[in-house]
């Protein structure tokens, strides 16, 4: 044992207690680029413009080109992914800057952040929890004591000229994700659908993020916010590819995991996720991996697609013509829409991975593990089963569609919960009489997804965004399916509620009083009053009176059975959509169905 | 006015000998004085804040400050200023002490002889006609700056003997502690598991006054020794020390090197005879690995050092060469060929060490060599290194010694002009071989002049038990006492 003993950091149940189990969710900002980078460089603007221009145009064209590809059916093809997500954390992982999305360039740096001389490492613990809920949710071991290394490598973003990483002992090792047939459709091709395919997770490691460089045509700025904030990298076994979505399948996998356990939280679209792609191909039936290449820094699920692709094609082209696939470093070339070269074996870079001579080992003590497997929320396979199963009625895509929803955002489902249960309480033994197909759960998902996401997505706000409270929309909900507003009003009422005024306090019951939006109770004869009125109207340009000689002369002819009273009715429904649109829906759809026959029985 | 005399009388002194170029920095005297002349307030005042209130401390220039450039002798960071002090530092000038300057020193520590300087060699002062004697390094700045009188006391660091060689070879003390007492934060780093702030003075005392001022647990270094450490191997150690009865003197026989200058092996022999004398007794112990050391420290400090250098791009601060990559791609390139030649040898050598083909055969064999080394010290200390044990029956007790004494370096200070004709740097590694076994175990280690003649003086070093310094400084002292210089 060497005579030095740096700190442990040491991680128990009083660790468990006193650091925040739950950590604050960073707050996304509202506008979205398309690119990776969130700051748009205000200097020579028109290089950047000339490159978000070729971004689109070469996006568009691999799109067209993905479409048609299929892998050649004489390969098999193998995938390796090494994921690297931010961790959930609010502080560096080795100081005590804050980690950041948006903020402005170079505002958050430790002196070790930006490796100043005499500057030294201090493990955050706070960063620690996260990482073991990762492994944890991922089925790995957690190892009881695990150490850092140093791994070299020279890059301008990279300060210190290494990387603190875990590359002698990691976190977590021998873990798996499985994916299903409500993953990706190729699972059920294997025959094995019901069992799902198992991708093994080799190792879980932490380690320190890179700075962030904005290029443009003669310099390139360093941001170094990014620098040290604490990441995991998921290193996955190799496993057969069945097609290219298969591997973007499991990285959508790997991220809702991550997301549900509030391990990692910033999205793709935020550089929050990134990966690396090892890809070889070898004929079929045989049993000896191919030679690999690996794909760097793939920064989006359509991203990971589009470069095995390409490499595959490449791999398979070199092969076709009797060339040999050379072990190399590629990279994605967004003009181009290929992988690129580089680096080959002899310019690969040797790491020289030194164990970290400031930082003490990991050590977690027993049983805490147990203690945050326990107190772990339901990964995505638990929660999806229950969304669609008897208490929510949820259909496959729906509950997908939520639980994907802004990537993964974890505070939808809750909110979804809450809903329902406030409406099922509200109903009271109404509830239960829920017809097949018309479940609150489902009511409540279509509300969410359609109405609600339509609303959101139209005003581009995220969901964290969303200015509905679960009990706003509870109650929006329980006035609609007490009949004492209509579907139309219920809209209407959402999208106003939706873009809050701050002088808006007022309740929904207040709102649905006072503005006179509750469905009035219409006599049967008021109801007859408008029909009459509305058949016998000249004000749409004589149209009212062309349908009703329609039905008129649909009366009279000879024609019988089924076609006939299936195009009066149609005709009639004309008039019943003119009522419904002047009492604005404040009638139900039957009442002024009855009225119309009613009244057209007596004019024609 | 009495300590404002002495300011003035270290100025002159530090003008004087400005051609010895013991420092790269200087404070300016109204500065200075203002200073000094608030200490002396205080202390009239009776609000003295320590025994070293407005005493001159010289930092060797690898320690961060912010009132004075900190360039590790390198052309890279010949501008570089610290946003923050070093905690050593930070808690000397709490206790007021005064900063006069930084000091010379071997690039980035690495050197013994302080002369890989991007600011020029440092020398001793020459003695009537001969040339310049080497000042020992890499704190060659700061035992010369004690040597001739600019300071009080001087900060320098250790890592296979940087304190130790050049307080031999200029006639100094140099202290280097327990590894993980004095914090690093601030210190620029050679070899981190290596790496100590040591103490250079003229006498123990003004040592160890510093080094009560300075000493602590640091919550911005992750090495520092923990306060509850700290207690429990102090508390262990105080329960089993030999009380009321003579100490056990050991004498490494592997340093008893062929190499020793007769005058080294004299000294040493007549050091032991002094405590012998003084009724305790003196044994011969073996430290059979010690052969391996240097090899292991040559291969474990440069591995080190090629990862902490890797910084050094000239992006974010210090110098950067106007083409700052290769046409070949290779970044920053150009602007780290400004390194000295033995910074640049020692990166090579251990980027070459960590590489995958060489890492099981170098780094990692030097790595449990290094622990065989540390094994072998606790296998003839009385008590055990309670770091790694609690257990006091790990110790050889009775048959046990309280600490070891040896010299520090293989002669005197050799001639400039000779280190600067020797064939291979290689010959200067050699110097480091009585100094590296005690950094590689990281346990407290002493040099203290040991009057040779009239007017020559050898370097011996006395070495403990981690965290024993309370013993060592009882054995140096009377080493001091009985065979010292005489005091001013």
């Amino acid at each position: 044992m060497p005579p030095r003993t740096p700190t442990m950091a040491y991680i128990c149940h009083t660790c468990l207690r006193t650091l925040h189990l739950r950590l604050p969710h960073p707050s996304i900002p509202l506008r979205k680029l398309t690119t990776t980078t969130t700051t748009t460089p205000d200097f020579e603007t028109g290089t950047f413009r000339k490159d978000l221009k070729s971004t689109l145009k070469s996006e568009h064209k691999s799109r067209q080109s993905l479409k048609h590809s299929a892998f050649p059916p004489a390969y098999t093809i193998t995938c390796g992914l090494e994921i690297h997500a931010q961790l959930n954390s609010p502080q560096k992982l080795f100081s005590r800057s804050d980690t950041s999305i948006s903020a402005p360039p170079n505002s958050h740096i430790a002196p070790f952040d930006a490796a100043l001389p005499g500057s030294q490492p201090r493990f955050n613990k706070s960063a620690l929890l996260p990482a073991i809920r990762a492994a944890v949710a991922l089925g790995c071991r957690v190892n009881a004591v695990s150490r850092f290394d140093r791994k070299h490598y020279f890059y301008w973003d990279q300060p210190a000229g290494y990387q603190i990483t875990q590359f002698y002992s990691a976190l977590g090792n021998d873990g798996c994700v499985v994916l299903y047939a409500h993953d990706t459709p190729l699972v059920g091709s294997g025959g094995n659908g019901g069992e799902g395919v198992k991708v093994g997770i080799r190792q879980v490691q932490l380690e320190q993020d890179t700075g962030k460089t904005i290029a443009s045509a003669n310099v390139s700025l360093v941001d170094l916010n990014r620098v040290g904030a604490g990441l995991i990298e998921i290193i996955t076994d190799p496993f057969d590819l069945p097609g290219v979505e298969f591997a973007s399948a499991v990285v959508k996998k790997l991220q809702a995991t991550l997301r549900a356990v509030e391990a990692c939280v910033v999205g793709m679209e935020w550089g929050g996720l990134r990966a690396d792609v090892n890809v070889s191909i070898r004929p079929k039936g045989t049993d000896a991996l191919g030679q690999r290449c690996e794909i760097k820094n793939l920064s989006s699920l359509k991203l990971v697609e589009e470069a095995i692709t390409a490499e595959v094609a490449r791999q398979v082209g070199i092969l076709e013509n009797g060339g040999v696939v050379e072990s190399e470093t590629r990279g994605w070339d967004v003009e181009k829409g290929t992988t690129k070269r580089l680096r080959g074996k002899e310019g690969e870079v040797d790491y020289r991975y030194m164990p970290d001579p400031d930082l003490g080992p990991v050590v977690i003590a027993p049983g805490v593990v147990e203690s945050v497997k326990n107190g772990l929320p339901p990964l995505p396979d638990e929660v999806l089963a229950q969304l669609t199963g008897v208490g929510y009625h949820l259909s496959v895509k729906d509950a997908q569609t939520l639980m994907m929803w802004d990537e993964g955002e974890a505070r939808v489902i809750p909110y979804y919960k809450d809903v329902v249960e406030k409406v099922t309480t509200a109903l009271g033994p109404a509830a239960q009489k829920q017809k097949k197909g018309k479940e609150i759960g489902k009511i409540v998902g279509n509300w969410l997804i359609h109405e609600l996401g339509g609303t959101l997505t139209t005003r581009t706000l995220s969901w964290s965004q969303n200015p509905l409270s679960p009990t706003t929309l509870a109650s929006l909900l329980t006035h609609l399916l007490t009949n004492r507003i209509t579907s139309a009003t219920a809209k209407s009422l959402l999208s106003t509620l939706a873009s809050p005024s701050p002088s808006e306090t007022r309740t929904i019951e207040q709102i649905i009083e006072q503005e006179n939006l509750a469905i009035k109770p219409l006599s049967e004869e008021e109801l007859e009053g408008i029909v009459r009125r509305t058949v016998a109207s000249d004000d749409d340009g004589g149209r009212s009176a062309g349908v009703l000689a329609q039905i008129r002369a649909l009366e009279g002819g000879d024609g019988a059975g089924k076609g006939r009273e299936k195009k009066r009715k149609g005709l009639a429904s004309f008039f019943v959509g003119k009522v419904m649109k002047e009492l604005a829906g404040r009638v139900k759809a039957e009442r002024v169905e009855g009225a119309v026959e009613k009244v057209l029985k007596e004019v024609v | 006015m009495v300590l404002l005399e002495v300011a003035k009388k270290s100025l002159l002194a530090a003008e004087k000998h400005l051609a010895l170029n013991a420092l790269i920095s200087v404070q300016s005297r109204p500065e200075l004085f203002s200073q000094v002349q608030a200490s002396q307030e205080r202390i009239s005042a009776g609000e003295s804040k320590s025994p070293i209130d407005g005493q001159l401390i010289a930092v060797k220039d690898n320690i961060c400050t912010t009132d004075f450039p900190t360039t590790c002798a390198s052309k890279l960071l010949e501008q570089y200023i610290s946003p923050f002090d070093a905690t050593v530092v930070r808690k000397a000038k709490e206790a007021g002490a005064v900063i006069m300057g930084k000091t010379n020193m071997d690039e980035f520590g690495m050197g013994s002889h302080s002369m890989y300087s991007h600011f020029g060699s440092v020398m001793q002062p020459a003695e009537d006609g001969q040339p310049a004697r080497s000042a020992g390094g890499s704190s060659g700045g700061s035992a010369v700056a004690v040597a001739t009188g600019m300071c009080h006391a001087a900060l320098g660091t250790d890592t296979g003997g940087s304190v130790r060689l050049p307080a031999a070879y200029c006639g100094v003390v140099g202290f280097k502690p327990s590894y993980g007492m004095l914090s690093r934060w601030g210190v620029i780093a050679y070899a981190n598991s290596l790496d100590t702030v040591g103490i250079l003075g003229r006498r123990i005392s003004s040592v160890q006054k510093l080094y009560d001022a300075i000493n602590g647990y640091d919550d911005n270094d992750p090495t520092s020794i923990t306060p509850q450490t700290r207690e429990r191997v102090q508390d262990r150690l105080s329960r089993n020390r030999r009380r009321g009865q003579g100490l056990t003197i050991g004498y490494p026989e592997e340093f008893n090197l062929v190499e020793l200058d007769d005058s080294v092996r004299n000294t040493w022999e007549k050091t032991l005879a002094h405590l012998n004398l003084q009724s305790h007794k003196v044994v011969p112990v073996s430290l059979p690995h010690t052969k391996h050391a240097l090899s292991a420290y040559y291969v474990l400090a440069p591995a080190e050092a090629s990862s902490n250098l890797a910084k050094y791009d000239g992006v974010r601060y210090g110098y950067r060469d106007p083409a700052d990559r290769l046409q070949d791609g290779l970044l920053f390139s150009p602007t780290r060929a400004n390194f000295g030649a033995e910074v640049r040898r020692r990166i090579i050598a251990g980027a070459y060490s960590l590489s995958s083909e060489a890492i099981d055969n170098y780094f990692l064999k030097a790595q449990s060599a290094r622990r065989i080394i540390q094994r072998d010290f606790s296998n003839v200390f009385a008590q055990p290194n309670y770091l790694i044990t609690d257990t006091p029956e790990e110790g050889r007790g009775g048959e046990g010694v309280d600490v070891l004494i040896a010299p520090c370096a293989l002669s005197k200070a050799p001639f400039l002009e000779d280190v600067k004709m020797q064939k291979s740097p290689l010959d200067s590694y050699v110097n480091d071989v009585l100094t590296v076994p005690a950094s590689l175990a990281g346990i407290p280690a002493i040099c203290l002049p040991v009057m040779h003649g009239e007017n020559d003086s050898v370097g011996m070093q006395v070495m403990a038990q981690y965290g024993d310094e309370e013993t060592m400084w009882e054995v140096a002292k009377l080493i001091e006492e009985g065979l010292g210089p005489k005091a001013d």
